[in-house]
């Protein structure tokens, strides 16, 4: 009897896990917004509109998207994260050269379902619209908008910058998958368009996973073979490292009809489209992986470099297995940062500038101010509801996570701290 | 089978010995012995007899193998290339069943099945034949004298075969561990060990939701 029971209990785990280990990716395109209020606007550069970032608070009307709003300009949009249910904006602008005003027009939802709505903002040339382009001033901004239909109205207002301790502690928050699973994005996972589009969800880094092809080309797919989680059905079945790259590219489609990306394209993606810093190359340890990462990580640098993007590509070592290729290329790890996610002294031993310990290991306060001390940054992964990600950032002293959720987490450090 | 009549007779004389030893409590040990293996002796003749007692009733065959070959047409759901995929190919299909005196047998199938093959038009030709080779479980029950339904679930390996012009071939696999079959079939007995018929066949496969439906035209052994 009790060998039967430990076997249920065995059976029922074993269902638990294959239920939930494995998230679909769960494509959910934002609502259509007639942009009407971005017509004939002109472009804002990007630094100007980056002054905009702040503590905003709900100043009048509908309380139902929140009360208190994180505001982070990403290369391309402006998005606000609520202090409720992880809700976001992501919003495109324009100047309205005819009033001096600044237009918003995009959508809203929670991070975590399918509710969702358009949303448009505006801010007046005397609310702060003329400081903001003029001066660089966002703290009289007053944003006024509608959402949803039938229309109800906010009021968003400035509240204050973020925090002297935010602003010296940047916080790596990194998509995991490239862009953050939970908030049900159009983009598939380690996808160029995610890579594009992550940091409008929040994130200030990506997390992609490393495959090699079958002419050795590294590509960045999650699983070693074809699931329908992650690709259309198409006539390839079986392990990507069976097929070219070629092949792939003409064959196989992501879930969002994106083809799977080499890690070179998604690279040059992230220097070129977004301001985001932090790489982690998760990589699956194919044999040889790092010496055909070596080429590819080495030409994004020179390119960073030459469009002056400051970036950081860390490898990931999360096995003995993938330590080991690692060791066999030591010209890769004498030019490039790597991260350990075995243990402090394996980050130590090799040499690594980041430790990556699994959420589940706890706030390892003594690995993680020990690490400090050698100059050793340490991420948690993959860190997606929001009472963990609010408990060890209040208990923790961790320099980042991966989310699968990162409304939470940007909304959490950026108004808490 | 010249001892059946001997028999009977050969028991009615070692009851009488044994009932005559106790009756006059003169049995010795010697005598015991020989009834002991006497009836041992004719026990065994008794099984013999009860297996062979209906001499006109044929032998029953409790195993059978059958093989089917036919066309089969796959359903196209492929979301990328789909009109590039030949939707008519063929299965071969072949199980070993145990069949008891019952309506339901029981056995393994297993066989290779052509689910489609994909070509792309110049300049860029590739030919790609996706296959299965599934082993599975199967059922099948009698619904009749001549007609049978067949169900059968396990894994299949999925093979991939692909053919360019320019870079060569390439070989993949996959692995689909929950798939089933269904089939209906007629079965016509030429006589105690050989049968034909014929029986429609769906077959899914999870791993890739891959689906088709054969006509296959089946031979059977039975031993």
């Amino acid at each position: 009897m009790r060998i039967t029971m430990k076997h249920q209990h065995t059976y029922w785990l074993l269902v638990l896990v294959i239920f939930f280990s494995c998230n679909k990716n769960k494509l959910m395109f934002p609502p259509v917004n007639a942009d009407a209020n971005l017509a004939n606007t002109q472009a804002i550069d990007n630094a100007v509109v980056k002054n905009m970032e702040g503590i905003y608070s709900l100043n009048d009307g509908s309380n139902s998207l929140g009360t208190q709003f994180v505001c982070k300009v990403s290369k391309t949009k402006v998005s606000f994260f609520s202090n409720q249910s992880g809700i976001l904006f992501i919003l495109s602008y324009g100047l309205n050269t005819t009033d001096g005003s600044i237009q918003f027009a995009g959508f809203w939802r929670y991070a975590e379902n399918a509710t969702q709505g358009t949303i448009n903002f505006s801010i007046a040339k005397t609310d702060g619209a003329f400081d903001l382009i003029a001066n660089g001033i966002a703290s009289n901004i007053l944003l006024k908008g509608i959402f949803n239909s039938p229309q109800k109205s906010i009021s968003l207002k400035y509240e204050r910058p973020f925090s002297q301790y935010v602003l010296a502690h940047e916080f790596i928050i990194l998509a995991h998958g490239t862009i953050p699973l939970k908030t049900n994005s159009p983009f598939a996972v380690n996808s160029v368009n995610g890579v594009i589009h992550s940091e409008d969800y929040g994130s200030n880094g990506i997390e992609t996973d490393i495959q090699l092809t079958k002419d050795n080309v590294p590509i960045c797919m999650h699983d070693d073979s074809f699931d329908d989680r992650l690709t259309l059905k198409g006539p390839l079945y079986g392990d990507f490292s069976d097929f070219t790259f070629d092949i792939l590219e003409q064959y196989a489609r992501l879930i969002d009809g994106e083809k799977i990306p080499s890690l070179a394209q998604e690279l040059q993606a992230f220097v070129d489209s977004t301001t985001m810093k932090y790489v982690w190359l998760d990589v699956k340890g194919d044999e040889d992986i790092f010496k055909y990462l070596e080429p590819v990580v080495g030409n994004a640098y020179a390119h960073a470099k030459a469009v002056n993007r400051d970036v950081i590509i860390f490898a990931g070592l999360p096995s003995d297995d993938v330590i080991t290729q690692y060791k066999k290329q030591p010209s890769y790890g004498a030019q490039f940062p790597c991260l350990c996610e075995l243990s402090l002294q394996d980050a130590i031993d090799n040499n690594c500038q980041y430790f990556g310990p699994r959420f589940t290991m706890g706030l390892l306060l003594d690995d993680v101010n020990k690490g400090h001390t050698l100059g050793i940054k340490t991420i948690s992964w993959t860190l997606s509801d929001n009472t963990t990600i609010l408990d060890y950032l209040q208990n923790g002293k961790f320099d980042g996570f991966i989310s699968d959720n990162t409304p939470y987490v940007v909304y959490d450090y950026y108004a808490l701290h | 089978m010249a001892l059946f009549p001997t028999i009977p007779l050969m028991w009615y004389m070692i009851i009488m010995h044994f009932i005559k030893g106790f009756i006059i409590n003169k049995v010795n040990m010697y005598l015991k012995r020989i009834i002991i293996i006497g009836i041992l002796i004719n026990a065994c003749l008794m099984h013999a007899i009860a297996q062979t007692t209906k001499p006109t009733k044929p032998k029953k065959s409790k195993f059978a193998f059958y093989a089917g070959f036919g066309p089969n047409y796959y359903f196209n759901n492929l979301q990328l290339g789909k009109q590039y995929v030949n939707d008519f190919n063929y299965s071969f299909a072949g199980r070993v069943m145990w069949e008891p005196e019952h309506l339901l047998s029981i056995g393994i199938e297993s066989g290779y099945y052509r689910l489609y093959t994909f070509n792309t038009p110049q300049p860029t030709q590739v030919h790609i034949s996706n296959s299965a080779i599934p082993l599975q479980i199967i059922l099948s029950m009698k619904i009749s004298p001549a007609f049978y339904v067949n169900f059968s679930m396990g894994q299949s390996v999925l093979l991939n075969h692909i053919h360019t012009e320019n870079m060569g071939d390439l070989n993949s696999s996959g692995f689909s561990v929950a798939d089933f079959s269904g089939a209906i079939g007629y079965r016509h007995k030429l006589n105690n060990r050989f049968s034909i018929g014929t029986e429609a066949k769906y077959y899914y496969s999870s791993g890739f939701v891959d689906r088709n439906v054969a006509l296959l035209f089946v031979g059977g052994y039975h031993f």
